[in-house]
């Protein structure tokens, strides 16, 4: 570990009081959260409630109108501006976070071995060699070292899905974000991607995933934060599922559940 | 009942086309300049025009839609003569037929290949971008490794139409005394009185120049495709997967 934490928070991401619109739709109604190190934070919630944007707003894909992302006590969108932070600050906070797609978002026309290398030898300007060589200790990772020649239109959801997990843990991410990866998968293959993620938790490897999956939820989860209607309605450890609070959550898991 | 297709009884006299092979070859060539010239400086400009287009910032957009609609809105033949007499006439600059000619062609086409850059552009999914730059990479990077090599791919058939339409346009500036194939034809053409065998020749030379441009189109889309072809081949068995913990 290169960074010295000097935190007074113990955060390794803090969001503080984050809004975001779109147009006139306010999607994010000011919601503050704080992931520490190790930590598994699973959001769940109502479509449309704003999961996916606030994981969004974690690496800045998605830029808030107001208030602060602070990783690793680097604070990026001070409130006093909404002033884009300097390109290469954010590239570099980019390349600190690991994020995997509810669509996989491989790239078709490079094969999973050359999907993983490209941030490799462009971003962290890797050999080529040693690109590769870290590409396929990741792509066994997941066990796909087998396919790595393969392009994305040859895999099966499950696969891809795990390619592109490879892909962002091949940049030594500090934080992995997960944006309802198992959703646009087959039933039968939505296991194979949990048990990577949940082989990831395992290995403490920092993570928060928006999925409605609630047995991985329950089994990995460490806080459980219930969003919806662009706040955090509720938050707390397992006892969030087994016995929720507010009457939101309640109306939420029966229906899920 | 018998119909006459040659009811003059015309004599034809091919041996011209034969005699005046080298004025054709040579218009050829220059013809292929011209059109090679044109659509280089078009492809980058029609780029550069795309991008604007695209901007975030509105006057840009604008202003870039405003260069498209009119350079699509003029006449080649037009654009072609005002430049080289009119625009010498009034800045006094001495512009060179080849290089007035090439500059309309290229400015023209560039508005259509700016509409087809767009089209390609815009219909690669936004989740490529997004995992670029969520792995690190700069916008610029994204672009250039993921982006454009797949709008590339499906652009191509459009580009080679757009190259194919420079080509049959560049006889337009034989008006202004460039002599490729169209104004040789033309010359060659008042010395024999035999415009039946000179045209002909000249259209069946345009035909195999865009059928040329077809084939090679066809070729570079096969090569840029074939990383979206599923193939069967090499598709290892039993291969040994995570467990599963659902």
């Amino acid at each position: 570990m290169t960074a010295v934490s000097t935190s007074t928070t113990g955060a390794l991401l803090e969001l503080d009081d984050v809004h975001k619109s779109f147009g006139h739709l306010e999607v994010i109604k000011g919601v503050s959260l704080r992931v520490s190190k190790g930590e598994h934070v699973v959001i769940f919630g109502p479509s449309g409630g704003g999961k996916s944007t606030l994981l969004r707003i974690m690496n800045l894909l998605e830029v808030p109108d107001s208030g602060t992302v602070t990783f690793e006590d680097r604070r990026y969108f001070p409130h006093d501006g909404n002033v884009l932070d300097k390109a290469s600050r954010l590239q570099q906070l980019r390349s600190q976070i690991g994020m995997v797609f509810q669509r996989f978002n491989l790239y078709p026309h490079l094969t999973a071995l050359q999907n993983v290398t490209l941030a490799l030898t462009d971003v962290k300007k890797l050999s080529r060699r040693a690109a590769r060589e870290k590409a396929e200790a990741c792509l066994a990772d997941v066990g796909l070292l087998d396919r790595m020649e393969h392009y994305p239109a040859q895999l099966s959801g499950g696969q891809q899905q795990r390619v592109a997990i490879a892909r962002a843990l091949a940049m030594d991410p500090k934080l992995m974000l997960f944006d309802e990866p198992t959703s646009a998968l087959d039933p039968e293959l939505i296991g194979e991607v949990l048990g990577v993620m949940e082989k990831l938790a395992k290995e403490g490897m920092t993570m928060v995933a928006v999925t409605h999956e609630m047995g991985f939820a329950r089994r990995v989860g460490d806080r459980l934060v219930f969003v919806s209607g662009g706040v955090i309605a509720e938050s707390g450890g397992k006892e969030v599922l087994s016995n929720p609070q507010q009457e939101r959550t309640k109306a939420f898991l029966e229906a899920v559940l | 009942m018998r119909v006459d297709w040659n009811p003059t009884n015309y004599q034809f006299a091919w041996q011209v086309v034969a005699e005046y092979r080298v004025w054709l070859l040579e218009g050829v060539i220059l013809t292929l300049k011209i059109a090679l010239v044109s659509m280089a400086f078009a492809m980058v400009l029609g780029l550069v025009i795309a991008l604007l287009r695209m901007s975030p910032i509105w006057p840009v957009r604008t202003l870039a839609s405003l260069y498209i609609s009119i350079f699509r809105a003029i006449p080649p033949l037009v654009f072609i003569l005002w430049m080289y007499y009119g625009v010498t006439l009034v800045t006094g600059l001495n512009i060179e037929a080849f290089w007035s000619g090439v500059i309309c062609l290229s400015l023209q086409y560039a508005a259509w290949l700016a509409e087809i850059y767009r089209s390609g552009l815009q219909a690669i999914d936004k989740g490529q971008r997004e995992a670029a730059l969520s792995t690190g990479l700069s916008r610029t990077r994204a672009f250039a490794k993921v982006i454009w090599p797949q709008a590339w791919r499906i652009i191509i058939p459009p580009i080679a139409n757009n190259f194919v339409g420079i080509i049959k346009d560049s006889s337009l500036v034989g008006v202004i005394g460039l002599n490729e194939l169209m104004r040789q034809s033309q010359i060659a053409t008042s010395l024999t009185f035999r415009p039946f065998e000179l045209y002909t020749a000249a259209m069946v030379i345009y035909i195999v120049l865009t059928l040329a441009i077809a084939r090679i189109a066809s070729l570079l889309e096969q090569r840029a495709a074939r990383s979206l072809r599923v193939q069967t081949r090499r598709i290892p068995q039993n291969v040994p997967s995570i467990r599963t913990a659902a």
